[in-house]
């Protein structure tokens, strides 16, 4: 090869060859000018060992390539510092060199100054340093995370075990209390004046609101901890909405509300019957609450998106407002709107028609103006039973 | 705030889908377990650990009298079904088989479920299919499987585990 090119390699990547005998004496070298400032004495005549001691402590490595045992040896990561004061790093690697004119024994040794290289291994040092920090950290943060998930579960759990024996609790008084009021309006215990019926017609509307504030803590409680089971069989929704209509029928009528239904032909559908009830009461009921004397209130079933059908409950109450219509669904929520001894309630009904609904596999959603009324509509999956019902459209007003 | 996922049971009857639910939710079981009827539907919140963190979710598993055959007759029973669970019974070869022949015809029907079999009754000297077997019957559909027993509770916790891991992943 033209001994320019090689001088230009050697240049290139700053190194360095040396030619030594056995005894480890330089005897030519090349490109030596381009490690000087790593401030190695390697002229020839001197001996490596002298220039680099640090290879007293290799003598074995040595011999070995010596004695051909090995093919060669290298030294990493020697360091001198420059006159200038930094510190360079340089590498050397010892081979043997057999010469055809020359039967003695000859090595080869190339030196390579690694700066760069030891830098940029140093710095990847300092940034695997560092992201195993972060990664230290984000352990110590996920552990504290599990932790504090793991009490609030355990907190949670105690909070619905709470609920459940606060339920129990104050619903089991509520049967003899029922019992005995009953007993009392149906004049058992001797007839009533217009007042006292009156004062026990007050009692026994607030022991059923009890009842049915209990009965939605234990249906709360029953859903969250999985200890609740749906039957669905294929059902027919018109019947279901129907009874739910006749079932509130006093109430609206005791406000002036007009409920008026309308029944699109449907196929059966499939439903828990006792809480796909559950759910249309709460809509209705919710209905009633928001609208004011007077005002009307429609159900609509009738088909949904494909293999779903739906029943729509539209009011024409105060309607709820976009901040309240983000937490509509979640337990203990109250609309801000509620103001009124008469719109009382936990706030659970809504979010357990949600529960309920989600376990039939439908949903639940509504569309509300503040102001103009609510419309909300629950889907239940279209059953694949055949004897589909072939009601006709028809429209009933249930109170007036 | 946890999601909510739609789990349905498949396989041929009194392979024991019923037992393995009440054993999951309830850590039950009922030698005399009654023949299904209607579509049952149970929820069991769980917390699965994912190599991020843990994360909530909610299964709605439906369980009903119904064959791997079902998604051509009863599609409302798998309609919004995120993942389906098919159960063979190892003292019935045939039923493993019915899994085998109508796993196909599910996964074309419904490409984004998850599926999982759990091969259940692996608990006693009736024990005919072994996990060879079951490997070897599912070896053309990917899918995971567990040697279950709804009767001792072997491996129920881990196959719910692992189809809560398959939904939220």
């Amino acid at each position: 090869m033209d001994p320019s090119i090689i001088d230009a390699i050697l240049h290139h990547h700053q190194m360095a060859y040396l030619l030594l005998n056995a005894q480890w004496s330089i005897l030519a070298t090349a490109g030596t000018q381009y490690i000087e400032h790593c401030g190695l004495n390697l002229t020839p005549g001197s001996i490596l060992l002298d220039a680099l001691p640090e290879l007293r402590d290799c003598i074995t490595q040595l011999e070995a390539v010596h004695n051909g045992v090995s093919p060669e040896f290298t030294l990493e990561h020697l360091s001198r510092t420059s006159p200038q004061g930094n510190i360079v790093y340089f590498r050397i690697q010892i081979q043997a060199y057999h010469r055809r004119d020359d039967p003695a024994p000859q090595f080869l040794a190339l030196i390579t100054d690694t700066t760069e290289q030891s830098q940029q291994s140093k710095r990847v040092a300092q940034y695997q340093e560092t992201v195993q920090q972060l990664h230290n950290t984000i352990e110590q943060r996920t552990t504290a995370l599990l932790l504090a998930n793991s009490q609030l579960r355990r907190m949670d759990e105690i909070k619905t075990d709470f609920i459940t024996i606060a339920a129990h609790e104050l619903r089991n008084p509520l049967t003899p209390i029922l019992g005995y009021v009953e007993l009392l309006l149906s004049d058992e215990y001797g007839p009533l004046n217009a007042e006292q019926r009156h004062a026990i017609q007050a009692t026994l509307q607030n022991v059923l609101r009890l009842r049915s504030i209990t009965a939605d803590l234990l249906d709360l409680a029953r859903i969250e901890t999985g200890r609740i089971e749906l039957v669905l069989r294929p059902t027919d929704l018109r019947t279901l909405v129907e009874l739910q209509c006749l079932k509130y029928k006093a109430q609206l009528a005791s406000r002036n509300q007009q409920l008026t239904f309308i029944a699109h032909a449907l196929p059966l559908t499939l439903c828990d019957e006792h809480r796909a009830a559950q759910i249309i009461g709460h809509l209705l009921s919710n209905a009633s609450k928001y609208t004011p004397d007077g005002g009307a209130i429609t159900i609509r079933i009738e088909p949904g998106d494909a293999g779903f059908a739906q029943v729509v409950v539209e009011d024409t109450g105060m309607g709820i407002t976009k901040d309240d219509q983000q937490h509509l669904f979640n337990a203990f929520f109250r609309a801000h709107t509620v103001t009124t001894p008469r719109t009382g309630g936990t706030g659970l009904g809504l979010h357990i028609a949600r529960l309920l609904i989600e376990l039939h596999g439908g949903q639940i959603w509504f569309h509300s103006t503040p102001g103009a009324g609510s419309t909300f509509y629950v889907s239940f999956i279209v059953s694949d039973e055949l004897n589909h019902q072939s009601h006709d459209l028809s429209m009933v007003t249930i109170t007036q | 705030m946890s999601i909510s996922k739609k789990i349905c049971l498949l396989g041929d009857s009194a392979v024991g889908k019923t037992s393995l639910l009440h054993r999951f939710i309830y850590q039950r079981f009922d030698d005399q377990q009654q023949h299904t009827f209607g579509i049952h539907v149970m929820r069991k919140p769980m917390s699965i650990s994912l190599a991020g963190g843990t994360v909530e979710v909610v299964l709605l598993l439906w369980d009903a009298a119904t064959e791997p055959q079902v998604c051509q007759s009863n599609a409302s029973y798998l309609r919004g079904a995120a993942g389906m669970m098919l159960v063979c019974d190892v003292t019935r070869p045939a039923t493993l088989l019915n899994i085998s022949k109508h796993m196909t015809t599910l996964q074309t029907a419904y490409p984004g479920c998850k599926y999982i079999v759990a091969a259940n009754k692996s608990d006693g000297e009736q024990q005919i299919l072994t996990r060879g077997d079951v490997q070897s019957a599912l070896r053309h559909h990917e899918v995971p499987f567990y040697m279950t027993s709804a009767k001792t509770g072997y491996e129920v916790e881990k196959l719910f585990q692992q189809v809560g891991r398959l939904l939220v992943s």
